[in-house]
């Protein structure tokens, strides 16, 4: 049985299709990238997976996201644990308006009761995790904002996988970072996936290549083509796919 | 193409130069009159400051006397105004900016609130009193507070739902994809973000209705005698400045003087503090 299945999944804003009956499964321990031109709903699809969609009114979503067989879209499940289990990263670093620590202490205290000591632990472990600690262990009372944009995506890769999620949701993590934080992330998420399922919303397509185990590619709301990382990229079969990944690797 | 080659035309030149001008005359006008006002104030007022202001009340005609029961008023009635005023507007403006999307309420509450904001001050004062006065039969300064609180309230309604406005939802977001409850988001990180926007925001409506005079005749009224009671009426700085400023008797006159500079100056500092704290 796969661990995330995504079966007739329809989304729409007010009276906007923005998902056309999706069918996925998404493997474990892998990553699987989205990718799409802009408007395609990958990044739709990756919001209703935490459900965060539901901050905002108007919506309208049918079908089912079946983890480990029980469906995330059913009204009682509670959405709280649902969140810790999956975890999501933004196209922007969103440092809490607090320490370092704080960052990573803040949801966890919430989410489980620790002593003083092993909350210091969980800390650090999601630090060094993703690769930050040995950058702000002498630092940790000092505000999350004064790191650089890289560190600060790093901070918010390590408080998300504190929380211990099974799922990470990254939504073009890397889309407001220079090149060397861009290539440190990178590297993070391959190591990461090991640990953890990774969905990953990219833009560039060579990103895309590197990280990920498996493709989806959208178009209008619709999966065109799925498929392993090699075939996908060598021998793509719908003509969209084609013409998509000729159009971008020419830029 | 060479850049360096024609000019721009005299009638553009001499019509962009018109509009520049008349906007330093009309900048020019408008702080030409603050300094005259602070100028007479100065000139009147600074020979009657001093220190029996602040350690006596207001005194009976053509006796010596200061302004202590009229500041401690001010300062209490303004200050409950504020502090009944402040958390309801941040709340109601939370309403609005966060929580309630593009929803008909939300609209229904900016629009009243568009209104509250130009409600005459005087007929805010006749609501305090019917709601406030007339039901327990007297003045008192809970009441002058209470009107205060109704002008200050749309105004920080107002500039808290624009400084809301400026924290980033990406930021929310991420709070509540870790789970984390939506109140403790608004509590914890939202407002820590904008917290100099909000407190600024209360200051200046705290400087605004410290100055009000209308809604306080009917309110929170006079008194002679400094109280800390707000079940008393009290004297407050804009009452007695109208009462003393319209005597016959020069003495009152005077500490009316002293009185005017003494809250211009004040609220000048209250503004100047406010915007600091708001560049910070």
């Amino acid at each position: 049985m796969s661990f995330l299945e995504i079966k007739d999944l329809s989304f729409s804003y007010g009276k906007v299709p923005v998902l056309k009956n999706i069918n996925a499964t998404i493997p474990e321990q892998a990553t699987t990238a989205l990718i799409g031109a802009s408007g395609s709903g990958k990044s739709t699809l990756l919001r209703c997976i935490n459900r965060i969609f539901e901050l905002y009114r108007q919506h309208n979503v049918s079908g089912d996201i079946l983890l480990n067989g029980h469906n995330l879209l059913d009204k009682r499940v509670n959405i709280n644990v649902l969140r810790k289990k999956i975890g999501m990263v933004f196209q922007k670093p969103t440092p809490f308006p607090m320490s370092i620590f704080e960052n990573i202490a803040f949801a966890l205290r919430l989410h489980e009761k620790l002593n003083k000591k092993e909350m210091h632990e969980r800390v650090e472990e999601a630090l060094k995790r993703a690769a930050l600690w040995d950058e702000v262990k002498d630092d940790l009372h000092k505000a999350g904002a004064y790191l650089s944009g890289g560190q600060q995506q790093r901070l918010c890769i390590a408080r998300t996988i504190a929380l211990r999620p099974d799922i990470l949701l990254l939504d073009e993590p890397t889309s407001a970072l220079d090149p060397i934080s861009t290539s440190k992330i990178e590297e993070l998420v391959l190591k990461l996936k090991k640990e953890f399922t990774i969905i990953m919303v990219t833009h560039h397509l060579q990103q895309a290549r590197r990280l990920s185990d498996q493709v989806i590619f959208m178009h209008d709301g619709r999966i065109v083509e799925s498929g392993d990382n090699h075939s996908f990229f060598s021998a793509p079969q719908e003509k969209l796919t084609q013409e998509y990944l000729k159009y971008q690797s020419e830029e | 193409m060479d850049l360096l080659q024609g000019t721009i035309g005299f009638k553009r030149r001499f019509k962009n130069r018109l509009f520049s001008v008349s906007c330093v005359i009309a900048a020019a006008i408008a702080l030409l009159f603050f300094l005259l006002i602070l100028f007479f104030l100065i000139k009147n007022g600074m020979t009657h400051l001093n220190l029996t202001l602040f350690t006596q009340d207001t005194p009976a005609p053509q006796q010596a006397g200061g302004l202590r029961n009229a500041i401690i008023g001010s300062i209490m009635v303004s200050g409950l105004g504020i502090i009944i005023a402040a958390p309801l507007g941040i709340l109601i403006a939370t309403f609005l900016a966060n929580f309630s999307g593009k929803g008909r309420l939300a609209k229904t509450v900016r629009f009243v609130n568009d209104v509250l904001l130009s409600t005459p001050s005087i007929v805010i004062g006749l609501f305090a009193y019917s709601l406030c006065v007339r039901p327990f039969g007297h003045f008192s300064a809970f009441a002058g507070a209470v009107a205060l609180a109704m002008i200050a309230l749309p105004m920080i309604t107002r500039s808290s739902e624009d400084v809301l406005y400026l924290v980033p939802s990406m930021l929310e977001e991420s709070a509540v994809a870790m789970g984390i409850a939506r109140w403790r988001i608004t509590f914890k990180i939202v407002y820590r973000v904008v917290s100099s926007g909000l407190i600024t925001g209360s200051l200046l409506a705290f400087a605004r209705i410290s100055g009000e005079t209308a809604p306080l005749l009917f309110t929170a009224l006079n008194n002679n005698f400094t109280t800390l009671s707000f079940l008393k009426p009290v004297a407050t700085l804009p009452v007695v400045i109208y009462q003393f400023a319209l005597s016959p008797y020069k003495d009152w006159q005077n500490i009316a003087w002293a009185g005017a500079l003494l809250i211009t100056v004040a609220i000048l500092l209250l503004n100047l503090f406010a915007r600091f704290l708001a560049r910070k």
